[in-house]
């Protein structure tokens, strides 16, 4: 679950760097909006929540 | 609760008002003057011939004093090649030359001196809002820090960072940091990923210009390392947190320093695919702060919450801190530093748009003065007092939060940026402590990584179009300009950023971590955890002639020392 949060992050990364060959601007900013949010999952979603299954406090 | 809505009414009316007065939304162009028009005399090209001809004070005139200053400064101190033949234009020209640069060295060496001080505004706050039990464990972080992070930019980060960073004309071209790594990705352009001169400051780099630059950019890399030991205190193991801020000053922050400003990948946005002037980042809001709150949130997520933060059932304990004057003047601190910080970025005050400092200045007090405003407003309408940490911690918002736009945005926009910036740090704190579970006593992950990330969308949103620094920006002619103001391409490039620092520094942070986590260990005992690490990590107490009681325990340190 910690790697999947990483690959999601990356995965992000990439998404948003995809917005450069996109043409019309609007589009430009869904597409980095988009990949900053799927990053924003990947690190506050996917990782964290795989932390937080053997978090210190649940012992 | 009829005086709490009073006083939400009363905040929203007197926000339209200030909005209203401020001219926010009348379009750009009612702000815009006419230049004044100004008659370009009948230039008469000077000849040395003219320079014989000008006369300073006399020896006897100097003798008496010169209590006034107009006899200090003249054609006299020029300083001329060759002596017999009195003053050339060449050395005239020279002078003019060095003049600007030295100007320009100084400038840049105090605000960095300035930025230095900061260490100790960083020292106070973290240790402040720390349990007396931990005193000096974080004080003892936040000094090292300045020795494992200089050493390690000293042998290799200045190098990956600024290698290839030349031309710079405000500090005399940097000429020998000219060799920068890049490989042809995305439509073949060219990606520059880490720059390959500069290690150790040796060979061509024993230069005087490349010398000021890395003491301005070491005090920057800095304080990035100095954001984690306060989001990890209380639990980090001292020889864990030496090995992590190696990595990072080696490694995690010059690589993002070299995509946003040492002629990397993300500079070069606009001058490769046409987005704006690329990645723009003033003075470090992404560069320094979003990267240190990131690494800070990748060490916390690693090492866990401390002992006690939150019970069984995942609720939250407070755990507050033992010195509320040292955390406020800390803040007081860290405002004055950030003076070297964001009109510093300049790095020349003479020459190529340099003399906007002033208003860069002023962007920066403005902001931290309404960041301050925003989350003690949040504070006060939430929790019905004002809550003196998080004010300083809204002071800090709304200072990281300008730190990239800050000369690029006019004095409403830096108002707004660090009123929303106060506001969201409380929002974020509430966040990460409730939602995310992640223990982070000193509220470093939203302060400098939140507030950071909001700084760097700022300059795609706000940047003005004012701004001119010496006729183009990473390349690309012309001012820097957000979306209100008409170019929806910054806005991008800006994303594109954001996007960078959490889907590959924070990654890259978090990796060097659980690799050194993995090798020694990041976090403490139990027991000595619960002790406090003052004994158990650094051999002595912070304060030993006060009995402190642990929470917890119920055992004073004393006797555990016993």
């Amino acid at each position: 679950m910690k790697l999947l949060g990483l690959v999601i992050a990356v995965l992000g990364w990439l998404l948003a760097i995809m917005s450069v060959k996109l043409a019309s601007p609007p589009a430009q900013i869904i597409c980095a909006l988009a990949g900053f949010t799927v990053a924003l999952i990947g690190v506050l979603g996917v990782l964290n929540a795989a932390h937080l299954k053997d978090a210190i406090w649940k012992s | 609760m009829l005086v709490r809505k009073n006083l939400i009414r009363t905040s929203v009316r007197v926000l339209i008002l200030a909005v209203y007065f401020t001219g926010w939304f009348a379009p750009a162009t009612v702000f815009a003057q006419a230049a004044p028009v100004v008659k370009a005399a009948q230039a008469k090209p000077i000849t040395d011939a003219d320079l014989k001809n000008v006369a300073g004070p006399k020896p006897d005139d100097l003798a008496k004093g010169d209590p006034g200053g107009a006899l200090t400064g003249t054609v006299n101190d020029i300083v001329v090649s060759d002596s017999k033949q009195g003053l050339t234009l060449p050395d005239l020209v020279n002078m003019v030359g060095q003049n600007r640069i030295a100007i320009n060295f100084v400038w840049t060496l105090i605000a960095g001196f300035l930025v230095m001080f900061m260490q100790a505004g960083f020292a106070a706050v973290e240790t402040g809002l720390c349990r007396a039990k931990n005193a000096n464990h974080t004080m003892m972080m936040n000094f090292m820090v300045y020795g494992f992070g200089l050493f390690a930019f000293w042998v290799m980060g200045f190098a990956i960072q600024q290698g290839g960073c030349a031309p710079n004309t405000n500090l005399g071209g940097l000429s020998p940091l000219n060799s920068e790594f890049t490989v042809n990705f995305l439509g073949g352009k060219p990606w520059g990923l880490f720059g390959q001169k500069g290690f150790f400051l040796s060979g061509s780099s024993y230069d005087v210009g490349v010398m000021v630059m890395f003491l301005f950019q070491m005090v920057f890399m800095d304080t990035a390392t100095t954001i984690v030991t306060g989001a990890a205190a209380e639990r980090w193991k001292f020889a864990a947190f030496a090995i992590s801020t190696f990595c990072l000053g080696a490694i995690i922050y010059p690589l993002f320093g070299n995509w946003a400003w040492g002629g990397g990948w993300l500079s070069q946005l606009g001058a490769n695919y046409g987005l704006g002037h690329g990645y723009c980042d003033f003075a470090g809001s992404g560069v320094v702060h979003a990267v240190g709150g990131l690494t800070a949130l990748a060490v916390s997520m690693i090492i866990g919450p401390r002992i006690g933060k939150y019970t069984r059932s995942g609720k939250p304990n407070p755990m507050p801190g033992h010195d509320i004057t040292m955390v406020l003047l800390g803040c007081f601190i860290l405002a004055f530093g950030w003076f070297g910080f964001n009109p510093g970025s300049t790095l020349g005050a003479s020459g190529a748009g340099n003399l906007r400092i002033g208003s860069i200045a002023v962007n920066t007090m403005l902001a931290g003065c309404t960041g301050s405003f925003g989350s003690l407003l949040y504070m006060w309408i939430r929790f019905g007092k004002p809550d003196a940490s998080m004010a300083g911690n809204g002071l800090l918002a709304g200072l990281v939060a300008i730190t990239a736009p800050s000369g690029f945005v006019n004095t409403p926009g830096a108002a707004i940026i660090g009123f929303a910036a106060g506001m969201l740090v409380c929002l974020s704190v509430e966040f990460v402590e409730r939602v995310l579970k992640v223990d982070d006593p000193v509220g470093a992950i939203s302060v400098h990584g939140a507030c950071g990330l909001w700084g760097v969308m700022c300059v795609g949103l706000f940047a003005d179009g004012t701004s001119n620094y010496g006729g183009s920006w990473n390349g690309v002619n012309g001012s820097v300009t957000g979306l209100f103001y008409g170019d929806p391409h910054q806005f991008v490039a800006q994303l594109i950023g954001c996007a960078t620092l959490v889907g590959v520094i924070f990654t890259l942070a978090y990796v060097l971590n659980w690799v050194v986590d993995v090798i020694v260990g990041q976090r403490v005992g139990a027991a000595s955890e619960l002790e406090g690490l003052d004994l158990p990590e650094m051999g002595a107490l912070g304060y030993p002639e006060f009995q402190l009681v642990t929470l917890g325990t119920g055992r004073s340190v004393e006797i555990a020392a016993q």
